[in-house]
């Protein structure tokens, strides 16, 4: 797998080993002979290969992603090409701009390859409740690739691209990433531009990275973060050390950069103090997955770390203040979509029909369902009880996790409370075991923490289970050193070998190993 | 009950309740989100962008100086600050409302509890103030109607103009009121400089909640909306209308309806626009795009440092520094160029009076004759000072100095320049003009025969003469007391 990690592509690319041009068609080949069964994306660009024969050789030395192809889950703007949201009211939009995370890639050489699919406006945990049909996990076609970034999930983790960008509100960049087996990294919140990312919840929403290895994500995740003027969420008052080791590190460029960046990641586990959450292990997940995440943490206390059970029977609330305070910021945004300046249309005699039959034609019935919740938890006659108490129990989780990091490092867990369930099996999804992934991923987003899911094993069913790791607002540094030990020490079978097929296609057709 | 009821609704004496709901547009260069002009009267959607127009993926970028604009009104208006600059969302579809809701401050307005002062009728009047908040504006819709074929256009030009919303307490009770309190409000914010307050073209606009109830009844009666007033004349009138409407109808034994209606200003009357159902439910949500942030008291005093003086107390000093009326020093003040103008020239020495006289009666005519701004009209303050000092001196007649007046201001040279270039500087040597009086005399036999008989409206027509003779460059008073000497007493001799 580290051989089409973006830092094994990036210095075949330095030396001249392989091109550019190479590296595209690689990609793009492998999209057209597997993805019309997987459908991680919903367009791929073949003019990335030209693009990439456009790159200035005299560049490969030093641009930090010269060459290498990148997918954008498809609620990220892309100037000229058209980003849908996953929803038919979007299907002919084309933005006007760029989204900041994919300019700085862009700037950095990176290759568009194409859009990814996803549940529609994010609003799903299965990518099923996509306008265009759902999308297959790599591992197992029968199943769900997991959501709401299972396009760039998929992609990644099926060999078509090096590095996806998704967007995690819930866990929709940690999820589909324990899925499929790979990496999935959420930042602190605000510290990557949120510019030209379609929104489901202002508050709520992250740009994350999803890629084959720790490293890979650190490195894509230094590139793209600080802040952008174009986003004041992300002018937020950084930790002056972390602060510097940021800008120092951007400052770098290729391969420097990367030399640093290990010397920062490789610090192993010795003296860091973890607390396993005894609620992330509770009712609702698997034995499979209790198993491997336990493995995981005695492997961790053998290598040095130290580890705690600790109970946290606040993160009980997460779920409820998460369904209200996301429904009612989602309803909000998504009534700019009304049919009068941009995307579908449907006419009718006069405005207010219009908008009314662009809505229920565009709408999928997800997004309608959250509309509707959204629209509810801020009645006035709800407002008090239930929004303003959401906000609320959100400050008070925010504050008992802030505590919990005085005496902890980070925070350990699975990702997911099983592996990938069926397709069409999110509907009948035992209650508690729904409830169970909601507390596993959202605690992050209700208090902006940073949070990490790398492969930890896999389950009876050979299916991937995922470690989350979260750490304390600004410690992503930390969070990604401590996944990147893991991913060093965890035993070679935890590796998904869907990747080692397409190395194996790679060296038949490419010609690059 | 019944009885009791009548006997109120019959009640002789009535008296008005009226508040306000005023917005101003902010004279920012941009937009409160974006960086889109805010100039008035470009061509529809020329003044756009994906921000204002609520393409997704974008993000509102507060403007720093609607925030700092907005806080010198809650600043001159007394008002309770709110430190903490953050935002709602005020939720409901139109189709000229782009993101389906407006930005606005709903839960935390950045001004509570301030006043405004009024003087109407010769008495003072505290008018309180509830709330300044800061608001982005809406577009706007044009509905054409045409033979089944109808459309709507819409002009998104305005969507995001910052607004500051004042909201009164009910405490005006009469048209008169009414109008003096948009008269000051309106002239406070001109002073400010946060906004050019154009009723006409929609800066300013205010909305009138007026109801009325049996004089000395601690109940509210039944409160009616009156909306497009885009005069302030017009706001008199039509405060003045619907409290007269409201009379009537509770004089008959009638209701009066909640509802919102629309000022005419042709046919002079309100229209029912629509009824009010129980207040509109427009969910606000916090606004979780825009960043809350702290005003540092280090700010808010400079802010307050910075105000300028406020047309009330630049009144009050009109009057006592400067021995102005009341009526001048409010003629002099509505107008703050023209005020500013003033003190200028006083300080360069213009006697406070004669000036105060210039500006009103000279310099307005010019002005408005010509419908200029006080600042298009090149004289300086000093140019000011040196004109009167020449009349004061006796160098020119307050008539010749009218004409030198009319020369500066279309030239901006110096009135000691005009003066002496034109040969303007007035005769009061007596020697010199008593040789003209003797050759009028002489040249007007019949008038001094006149004047000697006792028509003293001769002695008139001989200074004229005078005048003539010298260009009206004689001193006239001097004039005056010559022929006289040179008459002798009318009726003598």
């Amino acid at each position: 797998m580290d051989g089409f990690s973006v830092l094994a592509w990036r210095s075949r690319l330095a030396s001249g080993e392989a091109t550019p041009e190479d590296v595209a068609r690689h990609y793009l080949e492998a999209i057209a002979a597997r993805d019309p069964e997987i459908h991680a994306f919903l367009l791929v660009r073949e003019e990335a290969r030209e693009e990439a024969r456009n790159l200035r050789v005299e560049d490969r030395q030093t641009l930090p992603f010269f060459g290498i192809p990148v997918a954008l889950k498809d609620n990220f703007l892309t100037r000229g090409v058209r980003t849908t949201a996953g929803s038919r009211i979007l299907e002919t939009y084309v933005p006007p701009v760029d989204a900041t995370a994919w300019k700085h890639l862009a700037l950095g050489g990176a290759v568009l390859l194409g859009k990814t699919n996803l549940d529609e406006f994010a609003m799903g945990v299965s990518t099923e409740t996509s306008a265009f049909g759902p999308t297959r996990n790599p591992w197992d076609l029968t199943r769900t690739a997991g959501g709401s970034s299972g396009g760039s999930a998929a992609a990644v983790a099926a060999g078509f691209t090096p590095l996806a960008l998704g967007s995690d509100t819930g866990g929709s960049v940690r999820q589909p990433a324990a899925y499929t087996g790979i990496v999935g990294f959420k930042p602190t919140y605000g510290l990557i531009s949120r510019f030209g990312l379609i929104h489901m919840a202002a508050s709520l929403d992250t740009v994350g990275v999803l890629a084959n290895t720790v490293a890979d994500a650190a490195y894509t995740f230094v590139h793209i973060s600080g802040s952008d003027h174009k986003d004041p969420t992300s002018f937020g008052k950084l930790p002056p050390a972390f602060a510097n080791q940021l800008a120092e590190i951007q400052r770098l460029a290729y391969p420097a950069r990367v030399e640093r960046l290990h010397a920062l990641l490789s610090r192993g586990f010795s003296g860091v103090k973890v607390a396993l959450v005894r609620e992330f292990l509770g009712d609702g997940v698997s034995p499979d997955v209790r198993i491997a995440i336990e493995a995981a943490a005695r492997r961790m206390e053998e290598l040095g770390a130290h580890v705690e059970v600790v109970s946290i029977p606040e993160l009980k609330l997460a779920s409820a203040v998460y369904a209200v305070v996301m429904t009612a910021e989602a309803a909000s945004y998504l009534g700019r979509f009304d049919g009068v300046r941009f995307g579908l249309r449907v006419p009718a005699g006069d405005v207010d029909t219009l908008s009314t039959w662009t809505r229920s034609q565009g709408f999928g019935w997800e997004v309608k369902r959250r509309i509707l919740f959204g629209t509810y938890v801020t009645l006035s006659e709800s407002f008090v009880d239930l929004y303003e108490r959401a906000l609320r129990a959100r400050r008070f989780l925010a504050i008992r996790l802030e505590a919990l990091f005085a005496d902890y490092d980070l925070l350990l867990g699975p990702t997911t409370p099983t592996t990938a369930p069926a397709l069409g099996a999110a509907g009948d999804l035992d209650p508690v075991v729904e409830l169970t992934q909601d507390l596993l991923t959202i605690p992050a987003n209700l208090a902006g923490l940073p949070a990490v899911s790398v492969p930890a094993g896999r389950g009876s069913d050979g299916m991937p289970v995922g470690l989350q790791i979260v750490g304390p607002r600004y410690s992503d540094l930390d969070v990604l050193a401590f996944a990147f030990s893991w991913e060093e020490a965890r035993p070679l079978e935890a590796r998904p070998p869907f990747g080692g097929k397409i190395m194996e296609l790679s060296s038949r057709e490419g010609g690059n190993e | 009950m019944m009885s009791v009821v009548r006997g109120e609704t019959h009640a002789t004496e009535y008296e008005a309740v009226i508040g306000f709901e005023v917005h101003v547009e902010l004279a920012t260069a941009t937009k409160l989100f974006c960086s889109c002009p805010t100039t008035f009267g470009a061509p529809p959607n020329a003044h756009t962008c994906p921000i204002c127009l609520g393409h997704p993926g974008m993000l509102p970028l507060l403007n720093e100086r609607a925030v700092e604009y907005a806080l010198r009104a809650t600043l001159a208006f007394g008002c309770e600050i709110e430190r903490c600059v953050r935002f709602d969302r005020k939720q409901y579809f139109y189709h000229d409302l782009p993101k389906a809701y407006q930005i606005s401050q709903i839960h935390a307005p950045i001004g509570r509890n301030g006043s405004l002062t009024i003087d109407v009728g010769g008495r003072s009047k505290v008018i309180r103030i509830r709330e300044i908040h800061l608001e982005e504006d809406a577009g706007k819709s044009i509905h054409l109607l045409g033979d089944g074929d109808n459309a709507t256009l819409i002009d998104f030009n305005r969507s995001g103009i910052p607004l500051i919303e004042i909201v009164t307490e009910p405490d005006i009770s009469s048209p008169e009121e009414a109008r003096a309190f948009l008269e000051e409000l309106r002239l406070t914010i001109l002073y400010l400089g946060i906004s050019d307050v154009r009723m006409e073209e929609g800066s300013l606009r205010a909305d009138a909640n007026i109801s009325v109830r049996p004089k000395g009844s601690p109940v509210f009666g039944a409160k009616v909306e009156v909306k497009n007033l885009n005069s302030i004349s017009g706001v008199e009138r039509a405060v003045a209308y619907e409290i007269e409407r409201q009379i009537s109808l509770l004089r008959r034994g009638e209701r009066v309806v909640s509802e919102t209606r629309r000022w005419d200003e042709d046919l002079r009357r309100t229209f029912s626009m629509r009824q009010k159902f129980g207040g509109f439910d427009y969910r606000p949500i916090h606004e979780p795009e825009v960043v809350p942030y702290v005003l540092e008291e280090s700010y808010i005093e400079r802010i307050r440092a910075e105000l300028p003086e406020l047309p009330k107390e630049r009144r009050r000093k009109f009057q006592e520094t400067y021995g102005l009326s009341a009526y001048d020093a409010g003629v002099l003040t509505a107008n703050r160029e023209l005020s500013d103008l003033f003190e200028a020239g006083v300080r360069e020495g213009a006697p406070p009076k004669p000036l105060a006289n210039w500006l009103m009666s000279e310099f307005l005519g010019y002005v408005n004759e010509r419908g200029l701004a006080v600042r298009d009209v090149p004289i300086t303050p000093r140019q000011w000072a040196e004109l009167l000092a020449l009349i004061e001196n006796g160098t020119i007649s307050t008539n010749i100095a009218k004409a030198v007046f009319q020369r500066m201001a279309e030239s901006g040279r110096d009135p000691r320049e005009i003066v002496e270039a034109e040969g303007l500087v007035q005769i009061a040597d007596p020697k010199a003009l008593r040789e003209i009086v003797d050759r009028v005399l002489a040249a007007n036999p019949k008038s001094v025969e006149d004047y000697r008989k006792g028509k003293e409206k001769a002695l008139g027509f001989l200074v004229g003469q005078v005048m003539r003779e010298t260009r009206g460059k004689a001193h006239p008073e001097l004039v005056n007391q010559l022929l006289r000497e040179a008459l002798g007493e009318p009726g003598g001799a």
